[in-house]
This record gives structure tokens, sequence and C-alpha cells, in this order.
């Protein structure tokens, strides 16, 4: 492969190369050892006499192209370009190819694009006659869109009618719309128009009004100083901060309303509906769905008066099958059970302390255990403050059956309470807040 | 090719698809006021670089003097050779010299015969009409080019940092100029300029040299220098001209502005704000009023050295307020009370822009000239447009390669003459010799 001949080849020289050309320099002779392949010349040498100590694993180069015959020829043409019309013949370098002596276009003239500006005849100019803008003038605005390509901005930069009154960029955009949209109205009337075209005739409706506001109000939005920056930066934070609390308090109001809700009541409000025991099983399926409803933010208070309400009615609040066949259940069972031993009389019971508990636990536990915390955390500090303040102890001294059942109870009021005294609170704020509103507007309440 | 992207190794072609490039050896010219870049379109550096300033020999009555163009004639000492300058403030101000320089910078190395190539050159924003005009008509007349076009040099330089919509912040050597560029247009009510560039900041150097009586030595004086220290006054071997063999003051002067040029590289630097930069505590006593990082050192060409500390910020600081230039009865300044700094001249700019604009311009702020390589000035327009412009996003772009920064208006130039989109552009000498010199304000907008 010769450097030399690509050369030639692609400045297309022909011919035998010049003899009184400067030789090649002759190539060195080399007298070069037979060494083993895959050992580098300089590694070699370095080894003198002593064969390798070890095998060395030959690398193998990628191969080099294989050049299919002479290099293209490239060569120096004139072409001209049809965007032209003077008909100019630029130089370049081309590839020399067999579909040359065709005529190509230049591939660059399709990138010459105009703007459609439309013209308009005398008759035609009739319509579009403006007691603001003389004829004149309406000629030099469309030959200076046309020249500036419609880029609006260098229009109005470039702008300089004789003359002529000052214009701003809207006076120039609004008279070059309302041109082209009585052009084409006038062209085709409205009523045979395609859809394109109706869809091009509306958005050529400029409205110079609003477009005047808009940078009015762009312009003011530019000119804010640091300052305004950042208060409105803080005010926006602000907003952010007062709608996620009220969004809060929204939901904390729902759940609140919920918990004091009783089943609608149909009618004029009386209980008869209920009386029945038809009506009572209706009834605590309604407050069992409720409560599900409510399930995410369950309260103590919900579920312990089912508790309660299964303790004094011998119903299980959390016995999906209706209250009549949990009840024959349970009669069942203490049925089963009498006839294997003797039965205590409610004395006896009392006295030996014997319950009979629906769900017996495994194992032996401390009656004072068993005792259900109603809440955790930080209510549960809340509670304990109440019961120093009420002068109770947290803790039954002797949990019996009796007092563990009062104890309960008496935890579920109280909890009720701290959760009406906060949504009190809280409702008291908002009314303390709404009332300055109201007398910072000057209305007395 | 601006500094983020992902330059293509040479060896690799680029895909058909992306790459619009057609190069026709079209030359591309950037006449300055310092140096005047000349190179083939498609090229990423100027091949010629050569000041703008040239050599006039003799031509005291009625011979034309005997002109000499670039680095190697220029600098040369030469009895009776006048510097002289044909640029002023960016634009010609000679028309005698300038067509001759071009020529120098083209033909030097580039180009034996003009008419093979297309040229394109680069203007100032302000170039008036009459200027534009005399350049296409040297451009045929003169040089007999087949094609010619007349791009603005903001507007280059935005290109040569792939944007079409930008804020362009040029410091160059006669002047700051400040042009916003919408979609390849220069927008001409924002075009502004201050005449507070590179040799304004020499100047300021010399005030400051002169101020604490330290001479300006020039490389051609010394014939050797042996070190000394810090203060120490310089030992060294002068050089001796026989009478009437020595170099003019202008040569003097440019010699001098050559050791400036390494002061500004080596030693000045700009306080970097915010705000502008403290006034001194007490003259003469060490300045403590600000943290200037310690001081540095520069050497004369004759080996007297100083360590500069504060100063170094002082000098520069006239560019950002003018109102604390530094002043000297025998050395031109601008009047510091009515010239507007840089921050100014941002904000002036951007007044008679769309303010849809505003904010995209804002986005793309280009920082790009010789000048701007001054150490922290890029942070310092930074912040002194957070000053001018408090509220929108500003993003601040200036390549780190110096090559970039300095010729960024030729390289603009070399990308935009090697498309091949842009063949279409060219004014052809056909509509030249049909439409004359007039042609240029049509076509070159």
């Amino acid at each position: 492969m010769s450097g030399f001949q690509d050369v030639r080849d692609v400045m297309d020289i022909t011919g035998a190369p010049d003899v009184t050309a400067r030789p090649p320099p002759p190539k060195k002779q080399k007298t070069i050892e037979k060494r083993p392949d895959g050992i580098t010349r300089e590694l070699y040498a370095l080894l003198g006499e002593n064969p390798p100590p070890v095998a060395i694993v030959e690398t193998k180069f990628k191969e080099r192209p294989k050049w299919m015959g002479k290099a293209n020829p490239w060569i120096w043409k004139g072409f001209e370009n049809p965007a032209r019309s003077d008909g100019l013949t630029l130089y370049h370098w081309e590839r020399k190819t067999e579909a040359m002596d065709e005529d190509l276009s230049y591939r660059f003239s399709k990138f010459n694009v105009q703007v459609d500006v439309p013209t308009y005849s005398d008759a035609e100019y009739e319509t579009l006659k403006n007691d603001d803008w003389s004829r004149e003038e309406t000629d030099y605005l469309m030959n200076v869109c046309r020249e500036y390509d419609l880029r609006f901005p260098v229009i109005w930069d470039r702008y300089e009618f004789p003359d002529g009154k000052p214009r701003s960029v809207e006076d120039i955009k609004a008279r070059y719309y309302s041109v082209c949209r009585s052009l084409m109205e006038l062209r085709t009337p409205q009523n045979q128009m395609s859809a394109d075209e109706i869809v091009m005739f509306n958005l050529l409706n400029f409205d110079k009004e609003r477009e005047v506001a808009r940078k009015q109000m762009a312009a003011r939005q530019f000119a804010r100083t640091p300052e305004q920056c950042r208060e409105e930066e803080f005010l926006l934070a602000e907003l952010k901060r007062i709608v996620a609390n009220q969004d809060k308090m929204a939901e904390e109001r729902k759940d609140l309303f919920q918990r004091l809700s009783y089943p609608a009541v149909s009618g004029n409000g009386s209980i008869s509906a209920y009386t029945g025991s038809q009506g009572l099983a209706q009834l605590r399926d309604l407050m069992v769905q409720n409560s599900d409803k409510n399930k995410r933010k369950r309260s103590a208070m919900v579920q312990n008066s089912a508790d309660i309400g299964a303790a004094g009615a011998g119903t299980a609040a959390n016995t999906p099958g209706g209250g009549s066949n949990a009840n024959g259940g349970a009669q069942r069972d203490t049925q089963a059970v009498k006839k294997q031993v003797r039965r205590l009389s409610e004395e006896e019971e009392l006295v030996f302390g014997v319950s009979m508990p629906e769900k017996p636990t495994t194992g032996v536990k401390l009656r004072s255990t068993m005792i259900a915390p109603s809440v955790k955390g930080a209510s549960a500090q809340k509670m304990a403050t109440a019961y120093t303040q009420l002068d109770i102890a947290p803790r039954l001294t002797m949990p019996t059956i009796k007092t563990v059942k009062r104890f309960e109870e008496l935890q579920t009021s109280v909890g009720a309470l701290l959760d009406a005294k906060k949504v009190l609170e809280k409702l008291e704020q908002e009314a303390r807040v709404l009332k300055a509103q109201l007398e910072a507007k000057g209305i007395s309440v | 090719m601006s500094g983020g992207m992902q330059t293509l190794p040479p060896t690799q072609a680029p895909s058909s698809v992306e790459y619009g490039g057609d190069e026709i050896s079209a030359l591309v010219l950037d006449p300055g006021c310092a140096w005047t870049r000349a190179g083939f379109a498609g090229e990423d550096t100027p091949k010629c670089v050569i000041p703008s300033s040239y050599g006039a020999i003799g031509g005291k009555e009625d011979s034309k003097p005997e002109l000499v163009f670039g680095d190697n004639g220029i600098n040369a000492i030469r009895p009776g050779m006048e510097i002289k300058n044909p640029m002023s403030d960016g634009i010609v101000a000679d028309w005698d010299v300038a067509p001759q320089l071009w020529r120098h910078a083209l033909t030097s190395r580039l180009a034996s015969n003009l008419s093979e190539h297309p040229l394109l050159m680069t203007e100032p924003a302000w170039n008036p009409p009459k200027n534009r005009e005399k350049t296409m008509e040297i451009a045929f007349e003169d040089f007999d080019v087949p094609a010619f076009y007349l791009a603005k040099s903001a507007v280059c330089a935005s290109f040569a940092s792939g944007k079409a919509t930008c804020l362009l912040i040029d410091i160059g050597a006669s002047n700051v100029s400040v042009t916003p560029i919408h979609d390849g247009f220069v927008l001409r009510k924002g075009v502004t300029r201050t005449p507070l560039g590179g040799d304004f900041l020499s100047n300021q150097i010399r005030t400051y040299l002169a101020s604490i009586n330290v001479p300006i030595s020039a490389h051609y004086q010394i014939l050797s220098k042996t070190a000394v220290d810090v203060g120490k006054p310089a030992e060294a071997v002068l050089r001796q001209f026989a009478p009437g063999q020595e170099p003019t003051a202008s040569y003097k002067t440019y010699q001098e502005e050559r050791v400036l040029t390494q002061f500004k590289e080596c030693a000045a630097q700009v306080w970097n704000g915010p705000g502008p930069l403290p006034p001194a505590t007490t003259p003469g006593a060490a300045d403590q009023s600000f943290n200037f990082g310690g001081g540095r050192t520069f050497e004369f060409p004759d080996g007297y050295n100083l360590v500069f500390g504060s100063e170094r910020f002082r000098i520069t600081e006239g560019i950002f307020t003018p109102r604390n230039m530094l002043t000297h009865p025998d050395i031109p300044h601008p009047d510091p009370e009515t010239t507007m700094g840089i921050g100014s001249i941002m904000a002036s700019a951007l007044k008679d822009v769309d303010i849809e604009l505003k904010g995209q311009i804002l986005n793309n702020v280009l920082v790009t000239g010789g000048a701007s390589l001054l150490m922290g000035l890029t942070d310092r327009v930074n912040s002194e447009l957070g000053v001018a412009f408090p509220g929108p996003r500003l993003r601040i772009t200036a390549t780190g390669n110096p090559v970039e920064r300095k010729y960024a208006g030729w390289l603009g130039g070399s990308i935009l003459a090697s498309l091949g989109s842009f063949h279409q552009l060219w004014v052809s000498r056909k509509e030249y010799d049909e439409h004359g010199p007039g042609i240029v304000e049509k076509r070159c907008k």
C-alpha cells in the first residue's frame, strides 16, 4: 500500500510519476535476528542469549484494513445555487462519482424558505383602508415584514417610515394581522373556508389591548426589585403553609363530627324505630358500619363504648355475624359448661372471683395487666396528668373484676373528656381568629 | 466550536445530517482597532493575525511614504518610521491605508489571487452606511473578489458561541460595546458603547505609573540587563542610537504599549464586586480597604520590578465606575462624569428591547474581546448585571479558550461563510455591477 500513490489518486493525477522527482529514500536494510513470535523486540533484546523462562501468549492486533482499489479522486467543481437569481458560480471540492455529470441541484437550496406575506391589489386595498395607516405606510410595512421574515421585534427595531408616526410592536402586529385577516376574508368568504382555513383565520385575530396589557404585566414582573422578589417568595411559602393548616383543620373537624354523630333517625327523631329487638340489631349494624368507615382513625371512645355495650348487653361488637346469633352462641357455650360442672351462683362467683371470659387467654396473668390501655403516646401522658388532677391513682391497688371494669370505664370517659377539651380549644382559637378578621374589616361583633 | 461543546476528533467526519458545511475556500477578514484577523472560512483560528497599526517610512514632502505592515514590519527598529493606525472607534478612519492593510492581511499568507476567493468581512454595528458602501467598493473594485458579504461582528461573535439570541458584550481595544441580538439580527436601538476598552486601560496604567514616577521602558531600548531587587534602580545597558537614527516617538509609544499589554496580562485584575471598589483608606499608606489577596510582581524590560498590591484593582476600576478613573493632565482620558461604565451601558442597551425578548437575552449574555481576558472581569460583569437587572434569571457565558475569546468575531464569520445555506446570501460581482455599492444596505442587514 502506497501513501504516495493514494495522494496521486485523490488529486486525480495520471501518468507515470515524474522520474526527476526525488526518489524515495532507500529502505534501510535491517538485519533482524530471528526471534520467537510473541515477544517484543525490546524485551527480546533484554533477554540476551537465554531462552525465555515462560511461554508468552501472543497478542494479536486488529488486522490492517484492506483497501479496495484506488483512492477516490476529488475534483474542484463549480456549482450554481438555484436559490440565487444571478447565477453566481462558486467552487468546492467534490468527490468524483458516476452521477457527477447529471445535473444535481444544490443540496442546500432546500433551506431557502420564504415567509408568505400577502400582497394586495388597489381594489383590494379599498377594504383594508384605515385612518391611522396610509397606503404607503401599509406597503412599507408589508415589505419590511417580508424582508425580516415576520420577526416582529426586529421589524419594530428597524421600522423607519419617513414622516410616519412612532409605532409600537403591537401597532405593527395589529395592522399586519388585520390586513392578513381582511384579505383572507375577502378572497374566501368565511362560510366557504375549509377547516384549516378557519383555524388560520381565527389565529390571525390579534387582540391588541390584551397584548398591551400582557406586556405591561411582563414589564412589571421584569422590574421587580430583589426585596420584592424575596417578599413574593415569602408570601408564597406562607400561603402554602396556611392552606396546609386549613386542610388539616378541616380533616380534624370532620373527624370530630363523625365521632359525635349517631345514625340518622328516620321520622320525627324518636327512638321508637329501635325499640324492638330487630330495631336494636339494625342500630348496632349501623354503628358498626360507622365505626368501620372511620377505621383508620378509630377513636378509643367508639371502641370502648362498643366494648361496654358488648359487656352490658352481652353482644360481641367484633363478631360480624349479627347480634342475635352471637348471643345465641354464647348461651350455648355456657349451657355446655353447665352440663359438666356445678353452676356457681352469682354471689359465689363474686366471692370466689370466678369469671367466664369469652376469649380466654393462655398463660397466667395479673388482672391489672389486662386493663386495656385505651390511649398511647402523648395522650397517655395527658391522661396521667388528668388522673393526678382528679386525685386518682393511675394504677389500681386491688384490681378485682368490678374495679377493673369501672377503671376501664373511667379511662374511656377521661379520654373522651380530653378529646372534647382539645376540640374546644381548637374551636375557640378559630372563633378568635375569625373575630379578629371581622374586627380588622371594621365589622363589630 | 464553543468551549462547552464536544469537539469531534479530526479523523472522524461529521455525519451528513448535522453537518451543514460546504466550503468554497472563502476568505474571512475581521478588521479591528488593534488587530486585523484573516483566514480561510471553515477553520477554527485565523491563519493571519497582524497588528492594525502600520509603519510609514519617509514621505516628508511630495513623495508618498513607504508603508510596512505586520509584526515583523512594524516592530523592526527603523529610523524615522511613524507608527499609525487607520482605525478609530472600531471603524475605518483612513481609507487610503486600510485597504492596503487588508490586502496585506489577505495576501501575505493566505491567497495570492483574491479574485478566486469570496470574501466575508465583519464590521461593527455602528458602522455608518457610507463606510459600508466604501468597504464593498474596495472589495469589488480593488480586490476584485467574485462575491462579498459584510457581516456584523457582534452577530458573528454570537454565532461563534452557537447562540442566535444574546446580549453580546465585546470588550475590545478602542471601546466596550453592548449589542442585543435577536435571531441573528442586531437590535439597532440597543447598540451602546463606551470608550473604556484596552486602550483606556493602557492609559490608566500609564497614569498610575506616572503618579509613582516609574518610567516605562520598551524592549527595543534594552541591550542587556541584570536582575535587581524589588524597587531598586534598574541596571541595564541601553541601546544607543546615532543622531538622526533614533526611532520616532510614535514607535516608542507603540513599543511601550506592548509592555503595557504584558502588564495587563500579568498584573492587572478586576475587583469582583459586589459594588464599586472601596476607596483607599489613606493615600500613601498601605491600602487596607479590601482584601486584594497579596501583591504581584511585574518586571519592566529594563529589569526594574515592583510589587503591585491594591493598585492592580484601582487601574481597572475605571471600566466599571468611570467616576473613579485615574487622571493625569498629560494623558488623555474620557470625561469621568459623563462616560458610562459597563454596568450602565448594559442597562441602557436593554432599555429599547421588547419586554418579551429581555428575559431570553439576559439568559444568554456573552462576553468576548481581548480585553475581557482581564483577570476577574467576567465575575464583575456578572455582578454588575445582577445590580442592573435584579429580577430576571441571568446566565453569562465566556469561553475559557483565549483564542475563541479574542477572535470570536472572526470565528463566527468563518462558521457563517462555510455554511452551505449561507451561499445564497453572497453579493456577487454581477449584482454589484447591476446595483452599485448601495446594494450593501439591502443585502447585508
